[in-house]
């Protein structure tokens, strides 16, 4: 009965936190309101079954362990380890685990059932990342996408981060986010325009808010796509 | 017979004894995996028909490889009371000729390789050393590519029959363990172990003696010992010579350090593409238990150990010790992250030691020796030595076992006696798919764990690579990623995604379609798949791109830059030509061509129709007369246009 009562204190971030034993670094971080993103964590799983498999909860530990990069999700907390957070060299890998996975990832975000509370798209918000588009950020799917309802909306070319305001209120999106970058999801996404009724000169007019780069690589777009 | 006192050892030592040295008339044939490829099984066949059928009094013996694969298949001939002699590159009418000449009359043939007249490795064991030898032929120890060798975990690869322990024993085995269940307390083994500096052979080279004294240390009712054997690198085949040629050596280290750690059980996981290397270890275990060397009641002590075999599945990512031990309890072979470690948590939950094939071999020379002769092999006070397999563009590929903190120039010019048609050397590949490219200006570098790591690659399990100036540094990069995304167990995200990435942006460069950004882009890759892998394979994967990025990046450039690769390998970047001068109309090129893509009259100049070439290279093989030439693809664009 001993054991159990012995507390543990870790560094995290420069503060001491106490735990018991038993406890991950993980459990800790979200029992004391540290943020630490996480994808393959599921909180009704048992510690023994946590496998560390999406790495987007690796802390750094400074010292006390095995220095490095380590997923707090399995990191057990023992005396004297110290632990960061938030540094640059988690911020990177972080940034690419979530990079990588984005870089398998559709971006028909338009019909996706868990868009507007898509903790992917979070993630890539939080990490800056470019290439989601709004829809990812909209509650509004199937038939109430304004889409849909034949109102020209740029959603699925403008790079999300504004929370998708407009769209949630049924407003059309304007483009206030810059268009996205990339042009083979551009070249994917704008696809959903053609089952609809507008032809190219109704994009473009509509997407006066870009840069004039955007447009006119738009514009190429859009004649290799074929557009009325 | 169970043996519990050291004269029992001695009595099975005689048999053993006079196995090795019969009174008969002996040949020997190297028979492990690549003396049979070698055609060694055909030839023992042969010489068995051949002696019945001439009524010739002889007994016909196999070994493991004693490590000249370049001069397989081997054949020796052993006389009653003189040294075995070695004939390399063995053909039937050869083998009929050794018979008739050496075996029968007793004059050996002048093209004989070698005489094995005293130990290969002088002071670790004097079983062997003969009066009388035979004139003009050379001492085993004389040449070149034994000169610079200890051989301590090869000890008696190449020299005992590993299907007998009877000469295992003869040869100064299993003593080690009957000292240190009767002599040394279990304290004094890892004390030992952990005072002659040895360091985990499988390739991170973490102490070995530190590793055993955790599990030692660790709590549980069960403790279990694992033999890892399952290796994958590309190019090396260390572990399988010591588990086809001296399978007894690791039972003995097994046993000695399940002795050491309080260990009920010992697990040997064996890759199941070794099917001779298996057979050996069971036939071993099997051979053991029957002497009472292991299972219940070791040398009649309370000690009781037993061994199984586990087969493994075949995958790479099961070399890793968390990913093998999930294999060996049935599930997928993933690896998991640590810690816990499996010094405290490791087969079925209890405390587990996993060290390397080499490792275990070293032990019982250790125990037997002591640490202080194990860590003064080395040059410059580095412990022990280690075995490497040569291949790749080298005159005597083989496998090889030298001190640690030998220069690297030495086992490549002197042991490997250089490159072969007098090229150039370009780059030394060690430790597989983790390790890196060493170029030439690092030549000169002492071979030990921490040298190999400054200089960006590692000691791995021991393959080792040899490269000459026809050899493309970025292909080189690109063939060793596409090993690892393919082995890639999917789990994590960096290595299952990051990987592949890296291939890809590694491809693009081979074919010429990359851009400058992709290098600053593929550094980035390298430097966060490190640091943030679960296991590692994917830690170690960046390493040939690193390295070849910081040596070879003039190669990368070039290949981004100038579209062009100046050891004509990269495919996209070349064209085949026919030079107007060389070419005599034989037509051999255009027989040969599998796309009908040469035309040309007999005894006129031929020609290649670029649209039609596939780039199979073949023409460029058979031409006589160096007519055809591998061009640059782009260059001669640009002067067009």
């Amino acid at each position: 009965m001993q054991t159990t009562r012995v507390k543990i204190t870790v560094k995290i971030d420069g503060n001491d936190y106490v735990c018991s034993p038993d406890e991950k670094i993980l459990d800790v971080a979200k029992r004391c309101g540290i943020d630490i993103p996480t994808l393959c964590y599921n909180p009704l799983f048992k510690s023994e079954l946590r496998v560390g498999a999406c790495r987007v909860c690796v802390v750094e530990v400074i010292s006390g362990g095995k220095s490095g990069l380590q997923s707090s999700c399995t990191l057990p907390v023992s005396t004297g380890l110290v632990v960061s957070t938030k540094n640059e060299a988690v911020y990177n890998e972080r940034r690419m685990i979530i990079e990588l996975l984005l870089s398998e990832h559709l971006f028909d975000c338009w019909h996706c059932d868990i868009s507007g509370n898509c903790n992917f798209a979070k993630l890539c918000r939080d990490y800056d990342l470019d290439g989601v588009p709004v829809c990812a950020e909209c509650f509004n799917k199937n038939e109430s996408c304004l889409l849909q309802k034949n109102i020209l909306c740029l959603g699925p070319i403008t790079q999300m981060g504004c929370r998708a305001y407009c769209t949630n209120i049924g407003q059309e999106c304007e483009g206030c986010f810059h268009m996205i970058t990339n042009k083979n999801i551009i070249k994917s996404n704008i696809k959903i325009f053609k089952s609809m009724p507008f032809t190219s000169k109704d994009i473009l007019d509509a997407a006066q808010i870009f840069s004039s780069d955007s447009i006119t690589s738009l514009e190429r777009i859009l004649k290799e796509e074929n557009f009325q | 017979m169970k043996v519990s006192k050291l004269y029992h050892l001695e009595d099975i030592a005689e048999i053993g004894r006079s196995q090795l040295e019969s009174n008969q008339p002996k040949l020997i044939f190297g028979l492990s995996t690549c003396g049979i490829a070698a055609g060694g099984k055909e030839l023992i066949e042969f010489a068995d028909d051949y002696i019945i059928e001439k009524g010739i009094d002889a007994e016909l013996s196999s070994v493991g490889c004693i490590g000249m694969c370049y001069a397989e298949p081997l054949v020796d001939v052993k006389l009653p009371g003189m040294p075995r002699v070695t004939y390399c590159n063995v053909d039937k009418n050869m083998l009929k000729t050794i018979i008739d000449e050496h075996l029968v009359k007793g004059v050996p043939i002048e093209y004989a390789l070698g005489q094995l007249s005293r130990e290969l490795s002088e002071g670790i064991y004097d079983t062997i050393n003969f009066k009388y030898l035979y004139k003009d032929i050379v001492n085993y120890k004389d040449l070149p590519f034994f000169f610079k060798q200890v051989r301590v975990v090869l000890r008696n690869c190449g020299i005992i029959n590993p299907k007998d322990i009877t000469e295992y024993i003869a040869r100064g085995g299993y003593r080690a363990l009957y000292k240190s269940l009767y002599e040394v307390k279990p304290e004094k083994v890892i004390e030992e172990v952990k005072s002659s500096g040895l360091k985990g052979r499988g390739g991170a080279g973490f102490p070995t003696g530190l590793k055993w004294e955790f599990c030692y240390k660790a709590r549980g009712d069960e403790k279990y010992i694992i033999c890892n054997a399952d290796e994958g690198d590309p190019g090396a085949y260390m572990d399988r010579a010591v588990l086809e040629g001296d399978p007894h050596s690791i039972i003995e280290g097994m046993i000695i350090g399940a002795y050491a750690m309080g260990a009920t059980a010992g697990y040997i996981y064996v890759r199941a593409e070794y099917p001779l290397a298996i057979e050996h270890l069971k036939l071993a275990i099997k051979q053991a238990e029957d002497y009472g060397l292991l299972g219940d009641r070791i040398f009649g002590t309370d000690f009781s150990f037993k061994i199984h075999i586990r087969e493994g599945g075949g995958v790479f990512v099961c070399g890793e010790e968390t990913a093998l031990i999930s294999s060996i309890e049935g599930q997928r072979g993933e690896p998991r992250p640590r810690p816990p470690f499996p010094a405290s948590k490791g087969l079925w939950g209890k405390p587990t030691n996993i060290n390397n094939v080499e490792t275990w071999a070293n032990i019982p020379m250790i125990i037997q020796r002591g640490s202080e002769w194990f860590s003064s092999i080395g040059l410059d006070r580095r412990p022990g030595t280690k075995v490497f397999s040569l291949v790749g563009k080298i005159n005597r590929s083989g496998l090889i076992e030298v001190p640690l903190g030998i220069p690297l120039q030495d086992i490549i010019y002197e042991i490997g006696g250089g490159l072969p048609n007098n090229k150039e050397f370009k780059a030394v590949q060690t430790g597989g798919p983790s390790g890196g490219c060493i170029p030439t200006n690092f030549l000169n570098t002492p071979v030990d764990y921490d040298n190999l790591k400054a200089i960006g690659s590692i000691m791995g399990s021991g393959g080792m690579v040899v490269m000459d100036e026809d050899t493309c540094m970025v292909d080189v990069a690109r063939y060793f990623l596409s090993f690892t995304s393919e082995e890639s167990c999917g789990k994590c995200v960096p290595c299952r995604i990051g990987t592949k990435k890296m291939l890809k942006l590694l491809e693009g460069i081979c074919k010429g379609e990359a851009q400058e950004t992709d290098i600053k882009l593929l550094e980035e890759l390298c430097v966060n798949i490190n640091k943030g892998a679960l296991c590692g394979l994917g830690q170690t994967a960046p390493n040939p791109v690193l390295t070849t990025l910081k040596y070879f990046s003039d190669e990368y450039r070039e290949h981004i830059v100038n579209k062009r690769c100046s050891s004509n390998h990269c495919i996209s970047l070349i064209k085949f030509e026919i030079n107007k001068e060389g070419c005599t109309g034989c037509t051999l090129c255009s027989k040969v061509c599998p796309a009908e893509a040469i035309t040309g009259e007999k005894k006129k100049t031929h020609h290649i129709i670029l649209d039609k070439c596939v780039k199979c290279g073949k023409c460029y093989e058979v031409c006589r007369f160096n007519a055809v030439m591998k061009v640059d693809f782009f260059k001669l664009e640009e002067e067009v246009s």
